[in-house]
Order: structure tokens, then C-alpha cells, then sequence
């Protein structure tokens, strides 16, 4: 059992790297996809749908500052719950929204090809996306300072 | 092809704006096969099925309706969502009202034949032949529009309103299929619809009449007064 708890707080450590990796490397491929078709459309601006198709990774980047964190506070059998528990919902949050986040971007990436002034606001919902990641972020870097032990 | 993979190939399309206002088509019918190859050949087969289902260029002029029922049913059968089978279905409805109104322009009697027609309200709108609206007016609210041009011979109103009430009801489709192969198929029926219009020509359309006229005439042109 013991085991089984030290198991949970290390899949807690690496679950936001390891779940913003997925859903960072899944956002990404579907904007850098309508990236791709876009281009084959245009005929310039070409470097700003690249640039916007990187949008979601800064959500692998953020597991990433949180693995650092849980890892510093040590994995026992006082810590490992906690750890657990905020790794993996940090995780899936950064995950899904690396995802959808993907998504508004490719819809971006469509309507600012078909009407290019609208560029910068075409990717407001997707800013508003990465605004949720970082509240996860933001409240996981929070509920790892009040781990107890 | 993975759900995900239709967005390269969708946002390789440029925007179709309107129907009317359009004077030629937003991406040639080259180019579009072109970018279309990106589908796998399984999207690709049932693609060409649809338009080969869709569009009647093809046919010539002795169409053998019981076969194209029989081929309509057969492709159909082959579609592989719901989504898909509820646009061909709402098509061939529509084909199915038009020639049953103009049948009735025409003081035609109701089909006697129990499969006269293609799509999913045939057997209704037989046994609703004395309605003027064929019973459908809330399923297809032009009905109206289409009786009275039928009646005023107003061609080319009447064609408009046929080729608006598709345009929005793919307008409709686009708000539920964004990034799969439905949302392809709705783009290239939405590029035929503007090809069609756009490639309206009164010559060639005027040529074409005096050749029908002539092929149903026969034998009998001669004997005409000139």
C-alpha cells in the first residue's frame, strides 16, 4: 500500500509535464495543420500562422514549472496525496485546454486567411483559452505551497 | 483520414462568400481536385459518389429514372454517417418535391407507381398530391414561391429560389461540421452551387433548347410552318 501512495505522488509529479506535453503536441498539430492548408491559400504572411500554430505549447511549458515544484517538496507518504491530486487535475486541465486551444487557433488561422485585418482578434478566444491554463498554473503553484510536510 | 487532418485541407480553401454576387468561383475545379487529393481514396470514392448522385451533367438526356432510383438507393447505402445520409436524403427530397410540383403544373395525376421517385418522402408527398404545398410547406417553406413562379413561368426567379434554399441549407450544415469530411462535402456542393450560376450562359442555354426541341420534334420538324 505504502508503495502503491509513493507510486501516486510520482505520477503526480510527472502528470503536468506529461499531460501538457500530450495535449500541447495535439493543439499544436492541428494549428500548425491550418497552418499548413492556409499557406497552400495565400499567397504572404505565411510566418504569423506558424507563429500562432505555437500557441499551444506554453501549456507543456507550464507542466513543466510545476513538476519542478511538486518534485521540490519530496515524495513520502504525508506528501504523496497532495502531490497526486494537484499533478494530475493540473494535468488534465493543462492538457484539454492545450487542446481546445488548438482548435480556436485553426479557426483563427482560417478566418484571419479569408479576411486578414482581423488577425489580431481572431485569436482573442484562443488568448482566453491560454488565460484558463494559467489560472490552473497559477492555483496549482499556490495549493503546492500549502502541501504540508 | 483522422478527424483532425481535414484542417489542412479545409483551410486550403478559400472562402466561398456568396452565391449571386459571386462572377466566377473562388478556387478553379483543377485546383480544387488538386487540394481534394488530400482525402484519403475511401473520402474520395464517396465524394465523387455524391456529386455523381447530386448533379445531373453527367446524364444524358434519355435518363433511365428507375435505375437512377436503384443507384440512388445503392449510394445511399454506402454513406457512412447520419450527417451525410440526412443531406443526400434532404436533396433528393427536394428533387422529388420540384418534379412533383411541376408534375402538377403540368395537371399530371399522382404517381401510380408506389417508388415513383429518390430520397425519404416520395410515398408522402404521393398521398398528399391534392395538398398545393404537397403537405410540406413547413419542411420546405419555398414551396410556395416555387408554385407561384411555376405558374407565372418566372424560370429564372424559380431557379433562384431552388439554388437559395440549398445554399442555406448547407449554410445551415456548416454551423454542425467544421473540420471533417462533412464539412468537405458541404464545400464542394457549395462550389458547385456558384460553378452552376456563374456558368449560366444565355447562348449555349438557348442553343441547347432548339436542339431538345428539335430531337423531341423527330420527324415532324419539316411539316411545322416556318
Amino acid at each position: 500500500m505504502e508503495n502503491f501512495i509513493l507510486m501516486l505522488g510520482w505520477a503526480g509529479i510527472f502528470a503536468p509535464m506529461a499531460l501538457g506535453s500530450i495535449g500541447s503536441g495535439f493543439g499544436c498539430s492541428v494549428a500548425g495543420q491550418a497552418a499548413c492548408g492556409a499557406m497552400l491559400d495565400v499567397e504572404s504572411g505565411y510566418g504569423k500562422f506558424i507563429g500562432v500554430a505555437a500557441m499551444p505549447s506554453s501549456q507543456g511549458i507550464l507542466g513543466i514549472v510545476v513538476m519542478f515544484l511538486l518534485l521540490g517538496h519530496g515524495v513520502n507518504m504525508t506528501t504523496a496525496p497532495a502531490i497526486f491530486g494537484i499533478g494530475l487535475l493540473a494535468g488534465l486541465a493543462l492538457m484539454f485546454t492545450a487542446m481546445y486551444q488548438g482548435h480556436a487557433i485553426a479557426g483563427a488561422i482560417n478566418a484571419s486567411k479569408n479576411k486578414p485585418e482581423i488577425f489580431g482578434l481572431s485569436i482573442a478566444p484562443a488568448a482566453i483559452v491560454e488565460g484558463f491554463s494559467v489560472f490552473t498554473f497559477v492555483f496549482a503553484l499556490v495549493l503546492a505551497g500549502n502541501i504540508p510536510g | 483520414m483522422a478527424d483532425n487532418a481535414y484542417f489542412t485541407l479545409l483551410t486550403s480553401l478559400p472562402h466561398i462568400d456568396s452565391l449571386f454576387s459571386s462572377k466566377i468561383t473562388a478556387i478553379s475545379r483543377f485546383q480544387l481536385d488538386k487540394r481534394l487529393s488530400m482525402l484519403t481514396s475511401d473520402d474520395q470514392k464517396k465524394l465523387v459518389m455524391i456529386e455523381n448522385l447530386l448533379h445531373w451533367d453527367h446524364l444524358g438526356d434519355d435518363v433511365n429514372e428507375k435505375a437512377l432510383i436503384r443507384q440512388a438507393e445503392r449510394a445511399r447505402a454506402t454513406l457512412g454517417t447520419q450527417a451525410l445520409r440526412d443531406l443526400i436524403d434532404w436533396r433528393l427530397d427536394m428533387r422529388t418535391v420540384v418534379a412533383a410540383l411541376r408534375m402538377k403544373h403540368a395537371g399530371k395525376p399522382a404517381p401510380s407507381e408506389a417508388k415513383w421517385s429518390y430520397g425519404s418522402r416520395y410515398a408522402y408527398i404521393r398521398s398528399h398530391w391534392a395538398s398545393p404545398t404537397l403537405g410540406l410547406g413547413g419542411a420546405f417553406p419555398w414551396i410556395s414561391k416555387v408554385n407561384e413562379y411555376l405558374r407565372t413561368s418566372k424560370c429564372v426567379e424559380l431557379e433562384k429560389v431552388l439554388l437559395q434554399a440549398v445554399w442555406d441549407h448547407l449554410d445551415h450544415m456548416t454551423m454542425k461540421h467544421r473540420n471533417d469530411f462533412e464539412a468537405v462535402v458541404i464545400y464542394v456542393l457549395r462550389w458547385n452551387l456558384v460553378a452552376r450560376w456563374t456558368t449560366y450562359d444565355t447562348e449555349k442555354a438557348h442553343v441547347r433548347f432548339q436542339n431538345l426541341i428539335k430531337k423531341s420534334l423527330g420527324d415532324f420538324q419539316h411539316q411545322l410552318p416556318q
